[in-house]
């Protein structure tokens, strides 16, 4: 699932899959702007067919927290 | 879209490339992981010289130019784009250089909603009396239009301003009708002002926002999450189909307008095919599933000749047969006189296009071609590329909804030479006059203006006379199912008389809807069969034809006796005391289901029915 996830971030950042890592965070790229971050959460529901809760999409501060958001949500640890 | 899709795109190394690759993909392919990054491809193959678009709003519209910008480039428009920061709609058109100032824009889409206009409306609008409704009305039609003027003294631009959208859900519910001023109607006053305020104006026009979010759904059409966190009103879907009306706007601001539909002729302007089927064959016109698809299309390619697009026809056929199917079929709404130029002949149809562009000396692309036939449409689209040629689906049913969607024929304004007014304004004043209190159902029905047309059946009709022996149920006395050589003989044979029936109104015409079989014998007359399609009952149609027919047959000495007979079956009820209804005494009852009846000259009367215009062919 991890796979996954990078190369949706990989595709709503435009970035190289190989520069999404579970560090990276709003900072370390200049696509990742407030709305982006709201693509990224759009896009992330209709990828896995989940609706995050405005908390955890206020949360979300680097890929790590996007890898754990949607696997509490598939029911994955 | 896919991988490959993507590398297409990253790849692409100049804007017409990039164009003919995002023409490939579906439309429903591009999703919200896509856009950014055929954004920026866009972004990075457009040269200067695009569309420039302004967003003004007071809530976040930040995504609408990824979206528009996608939409245009599919059309192969490039655009510029500057989004207003939030909330500072007047500022920008006040302040001296301003980026809005700055930036020089074409196109201003101004786009405000209640929320951020109106906190009393939007939270407090039962508490608040009729008069404060009212001045929150008038204050925000006054901002707009101040906004309005701002726009014209400051900018070159054109000004789109969106309307409002009415909630789904008002806040008094069902009862907000019963409020006197309700919320409903509120907005719906409110977007009623901004029609009429902008109307006449060549540089200010309302783009129907209210209704665009209606045609996904006002409640898919946004998410309270994002509305919370970002004041993000519009999701992205909703965003997207935002796009695709903005760009209807764009092209016609741009005079992409197209000017010529090029129509084929078999199964897409009739059914069938005129040189197999024949002409009795087609299948076109009002009562019957097949015949109202095409009657359909052919009601709105006739729409789109009153907007002022020139219509033409490419066919093979031969000339002669498909001319008279114009001449024959009389349940059309294009005939002949409708098109510009027809080329029907054995030719390739891009030489019959190219000489269609050149008669009529318009661009090739200005004109679409639609055709059923997919192998037309793939030589058209590969030998002629700059013609519009929708793709159709296989079912003919879909094919009208295809063409709504497209935006070819986009004006800004539809002129006075365009269309004829004159008809309009007709149409409009009969509809005044049936506003007047309707309390008797006779004086509504007499006032329908309704034209009753009895003929003898022609040989030609045949296919929609089998139609009304064999699919009517409820209104038909004997519910006798003749087969079509059956009909042909009751046609052709003088003993018996096959009348239709067909009704037009103030709203249209309902074709031909219905039938009587009538059998002659030496001083007597025998109704064989009576069929009225359910469409037509409740009208006094049966009345006035039962009156043509006491007139015709027994009043003018011509019978001495009327028979008639009435077969009980599952479905028809309604016309179960027919016969007794229009004067007729039962003289024999077979058994519990069928019923003899007779109505002799002397006792003939004409009944009272609704008024309407009768016209009786032979």
């Amino acid at each position: 699932m991890d796979e996954q996830i990078r190369e949706l971030v990989a595709d709503v950042l435009d970035l190289d899959e190989d520069k999404v890592t579970a560090a990276l965070s709003p900072d370390d790229t200049e696509y990742w702007d407030s709305m982006n971050h709201l693509r990224l959460v759009t896009a992330l529901e209709e990828e896995f067919d989940i609706k995050l809760t405005m908390d955890e999409v206020q949360s979300i501060e680097n890929v790590g927290d996007i890898y754990a958001v949607v696997k509490r949500h598939k029911g994955e640890q | 879209m896919d991988k490959i899709q993507k590398q297409q795109i990253k790849q692409a190394t100049d804007w017409d490339e990039l164009v003919a690759t995002l023409r490939e993909i579906e439309k429903s392919d591009f999703t919200s992981r896509d856009i950014e990054l055929i954004f920026r491809n866009i972004e990075r193959l457009k040269s200067e010289g695009g569309s420039k678009i302004a967003f003004l709003a007071n809530h976040t519209l930040d995504l609408l130019p990824n979206y528009l910008s996608i939409f245009s480039a599919l059309e192969n428009v490039k655009t510029e784009h500057y989004v207003a920061p939030y909330n500072q709609y007047f500022q920008e058109f006040l302040t001296e250089s301003s980026g809005l100032l700055e930036f020089d824009a074409d196109i201003i889409y101004l786009d405000l909603s209640i929320p951020g206009l109106s906190p009393k409306i939007n939270h407090l609008f039962l508490q608040l009396d009729n008069e404060q409704k009212k001045q929150e009305l008038d204050r925000i039609v006054d901002s707009i239009q101040k906004l309005a003027n701002l726009s014209k003294q400051k900018t070159n631009a054109t000004l789109l301003v969106a309307n409002f959208v009415q909630p789904s859900c008002p806040k008094a519910g069902i009862a907000d009708f019963q409020l006197g001023f309700g919320e409903v109607e509120w907005y719906t006053r409110l977007n009623l002002k901004l029609i009429e305020l902008f109307r006449d104006d060549a540089r200010v026009f309302v783009v129907d926002k209210n209704n665009v979010l209606s045609r996904q759904g006002k409640l898919t059409s946004s998410s309270a999450k994002m509305y919370y966190i970002a004041k993000m009103e519009l999701n992205e879907q909703a965003l997207s189909e935002l796009s695709l009306e903005l760009v209807r706007y764009l092209k016609a601001i741009k005079g992409l307008t197209k000017k010529c539909l090029v129509l084929d002729l078999d199964n897409t302007l009739w059914g069938g095919v005129v040189g197999e089927d024949g002409i009795d064959g087609l299948k076109i016109g009002k009562g019957y599933p097949e015949g109202e698809v095409f009657y359909d299309l052919q009601a709105y390619y006739q729409s789109l000749k009153q907007r002022g697009v020139i219509l033409a026809i490419a066919s093979k056929n031969n000339a002669e047969d498909a001319e008279e199917v114009f001449r024959e079929k009389s349940d059309m709404p294009l005939s002949l006189d409708d098109f510009a130029i027809r080329k029907i002949t054995w030719n390739t149809k891009n030489h019959s296009i190219e000489e269609i562009a050149n008669s009529l000396n318009i661009g090739k692309d200005s004109i679409v071609f639609i055709d059923d036939n997919p192998v037309e449409r793939e030589l058209i689209q590969n030998t002629l590329p700059e013609v519009g040629v929708p793709d159709l689906p296989s079912d003919p049913t879909g094919y009208l909804g295809v063409l709504q969607q497209k935006n070819y024929f986009e004006k800004l304004f539809i002129t006075e030479e365009d269309t004829n007014k004159l008809e309009q304004y007709k149409q409009n004043a009969q509809r005044e006059e049936l506003k007047n209190d309707i309390s008797d159902i006779n004086e509504f029905l007499s006032g329908l203006g309704t034209v009753l047309t009895m003929e003898m059946a022609s040989v030609k009709q045949l296919p929609r006379v089998h139609q009304l022996f064999t699919k009517t149920n409820q209104f038909n006395v004997t519910t006798q199912r003749y087969d079509a050589s059956k009909i042909e003989q009751f046609i052709t044979e003088d003993k018996w008389h096959l009348m239709l029936f067909s009704v037009t109104d103030n709203f249209g015409d309902m074709g031909t809807i219905g039938v009587v079989l009538l059998e002659q014998g030496p001083d007597d007359i025998h109704i064989d069969s009576f069929i009225l399609s359910c469409r037509a009952m409740g009208r006094g149609i049966e009345t006035a034809v039962m009156n043509t027919l006491k007139q015709r047959y027994l009043l003018s000495g011509n019978k001495r006796v009327m028979t008639a007979k009435f077969i009980k079956t599952q479905k028809n009820k309604p016309a179960e005391k027919y016969f007794e209804q229009q004067g007729f005494s039962v003289n024999e009852v077979a058994d519990d289901n069928e019923k003899n009846y007779t109505i002799s000259a002397s006792c003939a009367e004409l009944l009272a029915c609704p008024e309407m215009k009768m016209i009786i062919g032979d």
